[in-house]
């Protein structure tokens, strides 16, 4: 299983790669055929990808005395889940949208969580970098164990609720970058062939609006099953956890941009800034706040 | 002996009342093709017809170019006519026609609109049964060469007139203009042109203000626009997203006080000025808010310019690609008159049957 597993993971990556490089073209030649190839296999790498996580969730939830919660709580299997979402969420806003060239903009930042995901197994197992992942899950499953605590399923449900809201911050991110380059450009009066490429600025301020106000719910409803959960696990809901605070710091970021983008009335630049600088915090949070984390730190994978 | 012949006027030889003589209607195609046929010997007929060329792709086994050139004058009787025309033959006429379908004719070079026009001009003549072997495989290689020349030069990028520019720039803030409010200050004749091109462009509502309100009334009846009295202007411009200015004022109209007022009321909806009044009718420093984009006539006309002088460069390049082009096809069109040669001599003979000959 393990080996199927590794083997779809490898595949996806190189999937990933593949619609990133058509959609990189894309953006130069603008032929539609490079976009459109580009998303089939992004479609397809996504359900490969999926299959490779459903498959570990699976042989996770099968194991005598284990349960399903302990699958994302190292590097490997959450890079790997946030970077499946990433795509999910740009899927879908280029379902709803078709802003093909912003696939541009966002697909490198799974294509580069995948790529860590990969040198970590690398470093774990200095095989050939695809075979390796096999070595690291079976390394993974072998040091995988739990802290004797209860287990929930808001416990379980709140990683992946959190990481959805990470995924939708990563895409406003990307969109936010095109965004101001394309806004830096006509404001200065020196639009170049990019700022004529890129989708009219006004719609892509709604969809990083409308990709913010998706997310906050899913990040709050996070917070919330984590810090519960943590009440009943550890006795308190307030552990001064290093992820907590960066967590609750992204919140108050995204929350902001809600009240002063859909109450006040601003648009445009200020709010770009707004969702940059919250994406900027999640990889603060995601990287830095762990090794202070007392609850999130991660399995490194490496044995004793 | 069967060849190519083209017989043409665009604008390069004659001014548009010749054209327009010549211009032929879709509906009268068929009975042309007819006639070309009938005293032309003409075999195979494509006609193109736009607003600035008309031209006939003929396959005719003519010796020389009168029959043709006397059958398209009678289109409309004038003897001075036949002056403005130009003809081709054999490779030149494949080159004049990659030439046109890349857009390297037009009066806008690198325009968009020729390759579709080229495109129906063949099947209004497929349509009619006027194609046939030459002439399906020629037109199918122009349209072919036409796309090709505008992926692989940048011949049609960037704005070629400052109409054209400002709607751009509308389009990459806004999007469909067709969801947009635009708002026209004064009522002099730029102003008449710009309402036209926003009118064109199917702009969700047109007003128009003026300091005298019987201009404004007068214009925005004409055109199908809204006036509005020049005391509102404060009021428009909470609703409106492309305001063009281009009154004969000698102070600045907007401010930026009155600007930031009416952008709060937008609740940060952008606002795009176009200030083609000179002197100046903005206010230099409302480019300084938030979500206000602010281009005077010096800005258009300066990348206006800056992209006409990039085409420049890339028209060189997409010149010789529709030459190597061109030259590409003597080999086909060389075996096509072989092949016309030869079944002329051997009689209903088809081209594949003398080639295997040939061979064997």
């Amino acid at each position: 299983m393990q080996k199927l597993e590794a083997l779809l993971f490898d595949f996806a990556f190189i999937g990933y790669l593949a619609a990133m490089i058509l959609y990189l073209v894309y953006v130069r030649s603008r032929d539609d055929r490079h976009s459109g190839r580009g998303h089939t296999i992004l479609w397809g790498s996504a359900v490969i990808h999926a299959l490779s996580l459903g498959i570990g969730l699976w042989v996770e939830a099968h194991r005598p005395g284990h349960v399903a919660f302990g699958f994302w709580s190292n590097w490997f299997e959450s890079l790997s889940l946030f970077s499946l979402l990433i795509v999910a969420v740009f899927l879908a806003v280029q379902r709803r949208a078709r802003l093909a060239i912003l696939g541009a903009f966002v697909l490198p930042w799974a294509v580069i969580l995948m790529g860590v995901g990969l040198t970590q197994a690398f470093l774990a197992s200095p095989r050939c970098p695809f075979a390796s992942v096999e070595d690291l899950l079976n390394i993974l499953n072998a040091t995988r164990r739990l802290p004797d605590l209860p287990v929930t399923f808001g416990a379980f449900v709140h990683v992946p609720l959190i990481f959805f809201s990470y995924a939708a911050f990563a895409n406003a991110f990307g969109i936010g970058l095109a965004f101001v380059i394309g806004e830096r450009q006509i404001k200065s009066k020196h639009p170049t062939t990019l700022s004529y490429r890129l989708p009219p600025l006004e719609e892509m301020d709604r969809v990083i609006a409308r990709l913010v106000a998706a997310a906050f719910p899913a990040l709050t409803l996070g917070l919330v099953l984590g810090l519960r959960w943590a009440r009943l696990a550890y006795g308190t809901t307030w552990a001064w956890d290093a992820k907590v605070l960066w967590s609750v710091a992204i919140w108050a970021v995204y929350g902001f941009y809600l009240a002063v983008r859909y109450g006040l009335g601003w648009r445009g630049r200020r709010t770009a800034y707004l969702s940059l600088a919250g994406f900027g915090l999640v990889l603060v949070s995601y990287t830095v706040a762990n090794f202070f984390s007392k609850f999130h730190i991660f399995v490194t994978g490496k044995v004793g | 002996m069967k060849r190519l012949r083209l017989l043409g006027v665009s604008h390069r030889t004659a001014p548009v009342e010749w054209r327009e003589r010549l211009a032929v209607p879709d509906d009268r195609l068929p009975a042309l093709v007819e006639r070309l046929r009938a005293r032309a010997a003409v075999e195979e007929a494509v006609v193109l017809s736009t607003c600035n060329r008309v031209e006939v792709y003929a396959v005719t086994e003519a010796e020389d170019v009168a029959p043709l050139r006397d059958e398209v004058a009678q289109w409309h009787n004038d003897p001075r006519l036949t002056e403005t025309f130009y003809f081709h033959e054999d490779e030149a006429a494949v080159r004049h026609l990659f030439h046109v379908a890349a857009g390297l004719d037009s009066l806008v070079i690198g325009e968009a609109e020729i390759l579709g026009q080229v495109k129906r001009a063949y099947d209004l003549a497929k349509q009619a049964g006027a194609t046939g072997k030459l002439t399906n495989v020629l037109f199918q290689r122009a349209i072919h060469v036409g796309k090709a020349v505008r992926t692989q030069t940048k011949i049609s990028e960037g704005p070629t007139s400052v109409p054209s520019l400002a709607v751009s720039l509308a389009e990459r803030i806004f999007g469909e203009l067709s969801a947009c409010r635009a708002l026209v200050v004064g009522a002099g004749a730029m102003a008449e042109l710009a309402l036209r091109a926003l009118k064109s462009q199917k702009v969700a509502e047109l007003v128009v203000a003026n300091r005298t309100a019987e201009k404004a009334a007068a214009l925005a009846q004409a055109i199908g626009a809204r006036p509005a009295p020049f005391t509102d202007l404060n009021k428009e411009l909470v609703h409106a997203d492309i305001v063009l200015c281009s009154t004969g004022s000698p102070d600045f109209i907007f401010r930026p006080e009155q600007v930031a007022a009416a952008l709060h009321e937008r609740r940060g909806r952008s606002l795009f000025f176009i200030d083609i009044a000179v002197p100046r009718d903005v206010d230099p420093a409302v480019d300084a808010l938030d979500n206000v984009y602010l281009y005077n006539v010096d800005d258009l006309e300066g990348l206006v310019a800056e992209s006409l002088g990039r085409r420049e460069t890339e028209i060189q390049r997409a010149g010789g690609l529709a030459d190597a082009k061109a030259g590409e096809f003597a080999p086909w069109y060389d075996s096509w008159r072989a092949g016309a040669r030869a079944a002329l001599r051997h009689g209903d003979r088809d081209l594949a049957g003398t080639k295997m000959e040939a061979h064997g």
